[in-house]
């Protein structure tokens, strides 16, 4: 048998109204074992105006490199829509390392999927640690020609020890790596 | 509904209507103009000409001509696009004994010029259009005229109706498939022979009306549209050109009840939105040379015609095969032989022979030799490439058919288009065909192109689908599924157009001459690294590895930028993405229990002091994914608008009225089996300032996960019969029709509650995985 997925539509400006239950910026509570780590940044269109009603949903593993499963006290999922200035902050621990294709590892990374008024359809993408020296080895981030992938690497806050920066940007010379999956 | 049981007047009968005609131009025109000449003949633009105004027409232009010396066997061009004038002047050299020598109009001077010399036309009629070209093309020695100054009135006496059944009427340049046209010549009586037997073929009766949107300039149009409406006494409707979005209103205004198409016209017409389609058009015949099964199901289930009639002919040999109008039907045969309507006339003869012309047994592929009355005079001043078309008195066709027990013919390939590699000979047709149906490609063009080995290899020229994105691998891999090894092109080029002849036909020929093609061609054997899944992944990947999921079916999903809707000009992606794997972090995704989900959140009409305004709904479907397992326990979320179309949000400025016991918002598990099901009121449709006066039809968002981060979907699903579907660039951003329909909901009696609420069911389909090793077994 074989059919064919749903089209997809955009999520619209106001699907707060049916997915807000779910915000949870605070991915990781205090109970979950891991490298504490806050990210924030701001999702800009191409113009550079910020867009303020985008929808980031992350997805990531545990400390340990293992994705949760159901039951699970940890969810490893986040929901948190842009503010007015198309800013974006939440916290959760620093993942670990998941196995790649191929027997290959990946460096610690968070998936996003982003949606939004104007988009028919999602983004999806992926937000890697600085400093890290795993990023050397990482299997998709070596899919990315160079001078991109920084798009994907969050920088350190120099006043915030556990702050990390990192912007989405939609479109234009400096567009942030989307993925086709 | 169309009333399918027409009356039907056998063709012998129809013929019988009228009196004898003398198998000439003229001669029918004026037999059939007798019988009623106020009856309508020729519907073109807003006029409707009845069939003595159209031939008063004619015999003032045939004044003109003869007045401008124009006289027996004279070559005179025609260089326009359909028009009623066209017709005429068709008919008023045929009453000249003259010859009508067409030439496309979109005919560069230097195309046109090589017929216009080749064929030493005494004059070239034009229009506005093709003016211009046709002065660069003619030179100095013919009379060029507009064919409106030829409908203008004059003193001149009438030229005798003096053109014999044998008298040259047509030297139709064939756009050839080999290479330089060849004109190819009909006698008058060739015309009237293929008109009626075009009225045997469609059971024409003289109430048909006939549309044609094929060009004069080819045999189809001219012998068979044409020829036949004239010998039935009937209507021709004339289209100057195909326009697909202006068909089915064309057809429905003048009431047209056939029409002939080839298999572009019909693959064009199968994929257009169906919002452009009229339901209650009067067609209820079609011609297609050839129509594929296909295509001949969604004409007869979508677009209500009972009768698809498949036929066959050449320019040299017109009509020489059909299906039989009452049946039996061969689906992908091109028919039996062709019959007068007169059964005792001799007619169409068909044999398939070897490469030695010897008869072959039924289910033997061999070359189609016809024999016919209608056949060709030979081609104009080349006596050696006529004596070459024939074999012992029969055409030979070039193309390799077979035959089967009943009669009916199977084009098996153009000869010409057969590709030797590894020892097999291999359809180029096939190839087009296979490769033409990936729902990315709009068209494919399989060549020969040489290859070290001595052998042909084979290279497939390729037209995307606009606005979607195709990789090579898409190709690679679809080939791969779809043929046997010995059958898959090693080159694939992406062009943005491919070559073709007037009558929408691939030209391969020219494309074999374009320089630089293989050079510019992706061996799709050794795709570079970037496009060619890593080991482990996809299609190579080890078995250590999860399985990846299907990619999704290009056309099928919307693309980032869709210009109708504003904003995504400025949030749309604009540099390619990047090909990534499907890697653990992919193929898994978030779990939501059923703690967090309450049983009464599954209804939008609860919750609040009162009940909402509005129709009550009950909404239900199943979640499935691509294979069609059931998705169960995964979460749904639904938002909407209120019964007067405003959202409970800070944002929404409508100035319609928020409803207090509504606030829009609902969530679920799927059950067991991927059902689910949850009740709200009616959404009503609301303003947008995407465009002036722009309104978006009721519908409600829904938001899915599915198993992985992959199957996570954020869709609409839309009401039946909403108006304002065809106008709304969100619904409308998908490329492939059926996907759009698919966010339409059906009203299901069944879910229906008597006395409560009315019931719609919308089904959602989440990505699926790649087939696992162990399903591949039997």
């Amino acid at each position: 048998m074989s059919l064919v997925a749903t089209a997809s539509q955009t999520v619209g400006p106001y699907f707060h109204i049916g997915l807000s239950w779910a915000d949870n910026a605070a991915i990781a509570g205090p109970e979950v074992a891991g490298q504490r780590v806050t990210i924030a940044g701001r999702i800009l269109d191409g113009d550079g105006q910020p867009i303020n009603d985008a929808l980031i949903e992350v997805w990531q593993a545990d400390s340990q490199g293992h994705y949760p499963e159901a039951g699970d006290g940890f969810r490893g999922f986040g929901r948190i829509p842009s503010g007015d200035d198309g800013g974006f902050r939440f916290s959760t621990i620093k993942p670990g390392r998941v196995a790649g294709p191929g027997g290959t590892l990946q460096a610690p990374h968070l998936l996003l999927s982003i949606g939004m008024r104007g988009l028919l359809k999602r983004v999806t993408t992926r937000m890697y640690f600085p400093d890290e020296p795993a990023n050397a080895e990482d299997p998709i981030l070596a899919r990315v020609e160079p001078a991109r992938r920084r798009t994907l690497i969050a920088r350190a806050s120099p006043s915030e020890p556990a702050l990390l920066i990192w912007n989405v940007i939609m479109q234009g010379e400096t567009e942030t790596v989307f993925f086709d999956l | 509904m169309i009333d399918i049981t027409i009356p039907q007047i056998p063709p012998q009968q129809t013929l019988a209507l009228y009196p004898p005609h003398g198998e000439t131009l003229w001669g029918l025109l004026h037999s059939r103009t007798a019988v009623g000449p106020e009856r309508p003949f020729l519907m073109f633009g807003e006029t409707c000409r009845s069939w003595g105004a159209f031939r008063d027409l004619a015999l003032g232009m045939a004044t003109i001509l003869a007045e401008r010396g124009i006289g027996p066997a004279d070559r005179v061009a025609v260089m326009a696009a359909n028009s009623d004038l066209f017709v005429a002047v068709f008919f008023a050299l045929g009453r000249l004994g003259a010859i009508l020598v067409p030439v496309n109009p979109e005919f560069s001077a230097a195309e046109a010029g090589a017929i216009l010399d080749h064929a030493e036309v005494a004059a070239v009629l034009c229009t506005l259009e093709t003016e211009a070209v046709a002065r660069l093309a003619a030179g100095e020695h013919p009379w060029i005229a507009r064919l409106e100054e030829l409908s203008e009135p004059s003193s001149f006496p009438s030229p005798a109706a003096i053109g014999q059944p044998d008298d040259t009427c047509l030297i139709m340049y064939t756009s050839g498939t080999t290479g330089f046209p060849k004109g190819v010549m009909h006698r008058q009586a060739s015309f009237v022979m293929a008109g009626e037997g075009f009225v045997e073929r469609m059971r024409l009766q003289a109430d048909d009306r006939l549309l044609c949107v094929l060009p004069l300039f080819h045999i189809n149009a001219l012998f068979y549209s044409l020829g036949g409406a004239v010998a039935a006494g009937a209507s021709l409707v004339l289209a100057a050109r195909f326009s697909a979005s202006g068909f089915w209103p064309l057809a429905a205004r003048w009431r047209a009840t056939q029409v002939n198409i080839i298999a572009a016209i019909g693959t064009i017409l199968a994929r257009r939105p169906r919002r452009e389609f009229v339901p209650g058009h009067g067609l209820v015949k079609v011609y297609g040379a050839p129509v594929t099964p296909e295509i001949a199901a969604i004409f007869t289930t979508d677009f209500a015609i009972p009768h698809i009639i498949e036929g066959y002919g050449m320019t040299e040999i017109p009509g020489v095969c059909n299906q039989p109008f009452d049946g039996p039907h061969q689906p992908g045969s091109m028919g039996r032989a062709a019959r007068h309507p007169d059964p005792s006339r001799r007619f169409a003869e068909l044999r398939v022979v070897d490469e030695d012309g010897r008869d072959l047994p039924d289910g033997a592929t061999g070359e189609l030799l016809a024999r016919t009355p209608i056949v060709m005079q030979g081609y104009y001043r080349d006596p050696e490439q006529t004596a070459a078309a024939f074999r012992d008195g029969w055409f030979a066709t070039g193309d390799l058919v077979r035959r089967d027990g009943d009669g009916f013919y199977f084009f098996v390939a153009r000869k010409k288009d057969i590709i030797r590699r590894r020892g097999e000979n291999i359809s180029g047709a096939e190839l087009d065909r296979v490769i033409g149906s990936h729902p990315g490609v709009a068209e494919a063009a399989a060549i020969a192109v040489p290859s070290d080995l001595g052998e042909d290899e084979i290279l497939v020229a390729v037209v995307a689908r606009p606005g979607v994105p195709l990789h090579p691998r898409d190709i690679r891999d679809w080939c791969a599924a779809h043929l046997s090894p010995p059958k898959r092109p090693r080159f694939l080029v992406l062009v943005a157009e491919l070559p073709h002849t007037p009558t929408h036909r691939v030209a391969k020929f020219r494309l074999k001459q374009e320089p630089g093609l293989l050079g510019e061609a992706i061996d799709l054997d050794t795709l570079p690294a970037e496009d060619k899944p890593a080991p482990g992944l996809l299609g190579g990947r080890s078995m250590t590895d999860p399985t990846p999921y299907r990619r999704l079916v290009p056309g099928t999903q919307p693309d980032y930028l869709h210009r109708p809707y504003a904003s995504t000009v400025k949030r749309a992606p604009s540099r390619a993405l990047v090909l990534a794997p499907h890697t653990l972090s992919e193929l898994s995704g978030p779990v939501f229990g059923p703690d967090e989900v309450g049983s009464g959140e599954s209804d939008l009409t609860a919750g609040h002091a009162g009940a909402p305004l509005g129709e009550r709904l009950i909404i239900a479907g199943r979640v499935v994914d691509e294979t069609g397992r059931p998705v169960r326990n995964t979460l749904i979320e639904v938002w909407q608008a209120n019964a007067a179309g405003r959202y409970r949000h800070k944002n929404d400025g409508h100035d319609a009225p928020l409803d207090p016991n509504f606030t829009g918002c609902g969530r679920m598990l799927t059950d067991d089996e991927g059902g689910y099901r949850f009740q709200t009121i009616r959404p009503g449709a609301y303003p947008w300032r995407n465009h002036p006066n722009a309104w978006r039809p009721a519908h409600i968002h829904f938001s899915l996960f599915g198993p992985s981060f992959l199957t996570r979907l954020v869709t609409q699903m839309y009401f039946p019969g909403d108006p304002l579907l065809p106008l709304d660039p969100i619904f409308n951003c998908t490329a492939d029709p059926a996907a759009r329909d698919r966010l339409i909901s059906v009203f299901d009696i069944g879910l229906t509650q008597p006395d409560h609420a009315l019931g719609f069911r919308f089904d959602i389909v989440l990505r699926g995985r790649e087939a696992t090793p162990m399903e591949d077994r039997p």
